[in-house]
């Protein structure tokens, strides 16, 4: 490879590990702060970027729309229409008890793929969605990709501020009440699960504007994408790594993990090809041994959880 | 202000609670005593809506709330402590006492993210009313530390923290004594009867008899689960169903 050829990779690689970290603070602010056990991330994925391509392709007679709508309102339906889902999910399942909504969101996700697949009016089926427009497209030329870096960093950048902003709040203050003793918030007049509904939708928002990045950067979709593996659990490897309920700690975590993801696509592609389906389970059991030994020898994650106050005057 | 109608609470075929009634007035401090186990905390989690009744009804400022969540109970104006304390115990002894005042606007996401000044010189009020309620309790110099790392009877007066800070109309107040230094016992029955000058109306569950005798306006006696009697401090101490049932049945 070129120097050149390395440094293309090297974007390319972060924009992936940047739409994962946007999925990690996403899952990190139900998950880390608010406790809602979500294992159907791929659902939310799924909807965010079948609704910006849906939003942003011209029209096709393969699909719904495309409603030729710019970029900035692809991401932005794309986050709305995820957080009314998980809206919709909530509604009957966040007062209960956390294994519920952990069963609602992967049979929700498992739900959705089945409905893109199917529903070819609206998804076109297995055949997927293609030609999703990149924004200024063209812009930079070769080293295009550079720029779509910048957006997903930009994104990135306004979630961890937002997220952090929120957490270090009375609002944070509350949601980290109710992981600590619901009893407790209650009997303060707080409602708890509109904080828990809050939580999840503003996730699901995040991981919805993730699903459109990634739908806009790959250009085209279709049901194999959204996966458990790589869609939901990859994702809460790189929470877990990273340490829950820490931002900085998703973001690395996200990078580490995306880093022996592929790595281990490089080492299992030197297989011979008969060993094509061995080679993927192979990469599972590596990404199991790399959580085994980050869970070993710091159970609490890279970082940790960290310390949050709401009092600007306290550290 | 208060008022218990045939209430009965069963776990398990037990009846914890057993067609209890009793009406608290308001600007009173009244007495909630018993025997262990006579159903006196579940009766205080029944009013705050922690526990569903059974059967029966409470009525609170007016209205029903047998139905209501615990939190909105909260929110009509009253404040409990828990017996065994409750604390956040990853959160500062501070913002355990912060996290209590209602209808701060920080606690709304979009005031949170968008309101930052307003947030903040709230948080500012909040804080100096967490500082006060701490001096109070001798607890000031633990405003810092993890709620989790507090001795047993520290736990205990941050449960009173917690209701100080609420402002409520009627605060439900068991064994607040329990487990605490005599002399900080003596400066809390006072803070109670100057919550009742301002207007307050406590219901306190208490098995330190002394305390009960020199600040309630009126006593409940439960027993079993039931209303056994009730009266000025006087009454019930010379009542002799209420010495059979502390000695009686028990020691027999
Ligand atoms: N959640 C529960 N499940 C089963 N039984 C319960 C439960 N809560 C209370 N009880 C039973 O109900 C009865 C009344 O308990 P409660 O805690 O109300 O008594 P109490 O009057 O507050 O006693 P104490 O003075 O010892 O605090 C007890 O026999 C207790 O074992
Ligand atoms: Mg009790």
């Amino acid at each position: 490879m070129t120097l050149g050829g390395i440094f293309s990779y090297l974007v390319f690689f972060l924009i992936f590990t940047g739409i994962y970290a946007v999925m990690t603070l996403a899952l990190n602010m139900q998950r880390g702060f608010a406790g809602l056990f979500n294992i159907g991330i791929a659902g939310f994925w799924a909807v965010g970027s079948y609704t910006s391509a849906i939003m942003t392709t011209p029209p096709s007679a393969e699909h719904l729309g495309g409603y030729n709508l710019p970029f900035v309102l692809g991401l932005l339906a794309a986050g709305l229409v995820a957080a009314l889902l998980a809206f919709l999910i909530g509604i009957p399942t966040i007062k209960l008890r956390e294994d519920y909504l952990g069963i609602a969101t992967i049979g929700i996700a498992e739900i959705i793929r089945l409905v893109i697949k199917n529903e070819e009016w609206l998804s076109n089926g297995v055949r997927g969605i293609a030609g999703i427009p990149k924004p200024m497209a063209g812009f930079l030329g070769h080293n295009y990709n550079i720029f779509f870096l910048l957006i997903v960093v930009l994104i990135i950048a306004i979630f961890f501020y937002l997220s952090e902003k929120g957490i270090n709040s009375p609002w944070g203050r509350v949601l980290r009440a109710i992981r600590e003793e619901e009893e407790v918030v209650k009997a303060a007049g707080k409602n708890v699960v509109r904080y828990r509904m809050e939580a999840f939708v503003l996730g699901a928002f995040m991981m919805g504007v993730g699903g459109a990045l990634y739908a806009h950067f790959t250009s085209f979709i279709s049901p194999e994408a959204f996966k458990p593996m790589q869609a939901t659990f990859l994702v809460w490897i790189m929470l877990i790594i990273g340490g829950s309920a820490n931002n900085f700690g998703s973001l690395v975590g996200a990078l580490l993990t995306w880093g022996i993801w592929t790595g281990t696509e490089f080492l299992t592609g030197m297989l011979p090809a008969a060993y094509t389906t061995q080679a993927s389970a192979l990469r599972v059991i590596l990404i199991g041994v790399f959580l085994e030994i980050i869970l070993l020898s710091r159970p609490q994650g890279l970082f940790g959880e960290k310390k949050y106050s709401a009092s600007s005057s306290k550290s | 202000m208060l008022k218990v109608d045939k209430v009965v609470k069963e776990f398990n075929g037990f009846r914890a609670v057993d067609e209890c009634s009793f009406e608290v007035k308001k600007n009173t401090i009244t007495g909630l005593i018993g025997p262990n186990g006579a159903g006196k905390t579940t009766m205080f989690n029944l009013i705050a809506g922690s526990l569903k009744a059974d059967q029966g009804e409470v009525y609170f400022s007016d209205q029903k709330v047998n139905s209501f969540a615990a939190y909105k109970i909260a929110r009509l104006g009253l404040a409990r402590t828990f017996q065994i304390p409750k604390t956040l115990k990853k959160m500062t002894v501070l913002e355990n006492l912060m996290l209590v005042p209602g209808g701060q606007s920080g606690e709304n996401i979009w005031n949170s993210w968008f309101k930052s000044s307003k947030v903040k010189a709230e948080e500012k009020e909040n804080e100096s009313r967490a500082y006060r309620v701490l001096k109070f309790l001798e607890l000031t110099h633990v405003a810092d530390v993890l709620a989790a790392n507090l001795s047993g009877g520290q736990k205990k007066l941050l449960e009173l923290g917690r209701a100080l800070m609420a402002d409520p109309e009627l605060i439900l107040l068991d064994e607040p004594g329990a487990g605490v230094n005599p002399t900080l016992l003596n400066k809390i029955a006072k803070n109670i009867l100057k919550l009742k000058e301002k207007g307050k109306t406590i219901l306190l569950i208490e098995h330190n008899m002394d305390l009960i005798m020199n600040i309630c306006d009126r006593v409940i006696v439960m027993n079993d689960g039931k209303h056994l009697v009730d009266g000025t401090p006087a009454e019930v101490k010379s009542n002799p169903r209420v010495l059979e049932a502390y000695l009686g049945e028990k020691t027999a």
